[in-house]
């Protein structure tokens, strides 16, 4: 089990309901200039943070962006929609 | 002879009678142009922050109507001035609709920039700290998002001011230019445009 500060990079989104599904922008003010992240099979947050940041090392932007919705940095849901600081 | 003394009689009589109307309309002249006046001086107190056209057009009418009736031209007075305060009330009515547009305006962009803004900064930050850029963008994309965000965040400083200064529309002015440079940042940025900065 990886710790927080390297959270296992083949660690598998779970897949069962997602029950703490953010709102997406559909619906949102106009002034809303969040980006959302829909998890897909296969991704972390490392590697989220890699796409969107360039550096694995930064998921804890991520993790505590969502932590409303997520409990574990090395679980996260498919379908799961993760809002990108 | 007689017929040249009754024709030079009534030429003066016609005289007298035209001269005698005329001084009778200086009164009602004198009251349209303070009518005009007074409406022009209502009209100004918004006209001149949001419509400085309309009101330097009003005052130059008025000027134009008060010279008339210095002349004595009292017909043109009271056939001008009635038009003129028609014209200060509609622009006082056009300056109140404005002022209404861009208090909303106002009130839109300051509630929603704010948040578009400190997206930019949060999104500026964490890529500062980042060893190596994403995909797409280099470190000058980044110096360039920076330096946006300074300019943003010194536009958007000016625009409160003006508002707070109760200069609407030089406020609304400023966040307009604010909107649209935080929609270049957000790009540079690969970040999606809200729908409000796309207009």
């Amino acid at each position: 089990m990886a710790d927080k500060k390297n959270p296992d990079p083949w660690a598998i989104p779970d897949i069962g309901p997602d029950t703490g599904e953010k709102q997406s922008e559909s619906g949102a003010d106009a002034f809303d200039a969040t980006q959302w992240h829909e998890v897909k099979k296969g991704e972390t947050l490392w590697k989220i943070a890699e796409q969107y940041y360039g550096d694995g090392n930064l998921y804890p932007k991520i993790f505590d962006a969502n932590r409303d919705i997520l409990k574990d940095p090395n679980r996260i849901n498919i379908g799961q929609k993760l809002r990108i600081p | 002879m007689y017929r040249h003394v009754y024709s030079f009689i009534i030429l003066i009589l016609a005289a007298t009678l035209l001269g005698a109307c005329g001084a009778g309309d200086k009164g009602p002249a004198e009251t349209a142009l303070k009518a005009a006046e007074e409406a022009i001086n209502t009209a100004k107190v918004e006209a001149g922050k949001y419509m400085p056209d309309q009101a330097k057009s009003l005052e130059s009418g008025l000027a134009a109507v008060r010279e008339k009736l210095n002349k004595g031209d009292y017909k043109a007075v009271l056939s001008e001035a009635p038009a003129l305060t028609s014209k200060a009330q509609e622009v006082a009515s056009a300056a109140a609709a404005k002022k209404a547009e861009l208090s909303k305006s106002w009130e839109g962009l300051s509630s929603g920039m704010p948040r578009v803004v400190e997206a930019i900064k949060s999104r500026v930050d964490i890529l500062s700290q980042s060893k190596k850029l994403p995909a797409g963008m280099s470190a000058e994309t980044l110096a360039q998002a920076k330096a946006g965000l300074n300019e943003i965040t010194q536009q958007w400083t000016a625009a409160t001011e003006a508002s707070k200064g109760g200069n609407l529309m030089d406020a609304v002015a400023k966040a307009s230019s604010v909107k649209v440079k935080a929609a270049e940042v957000l790009t540079l940025l690969k970040m999606p445009v809200p729908e409000a900065l796309k207009s």
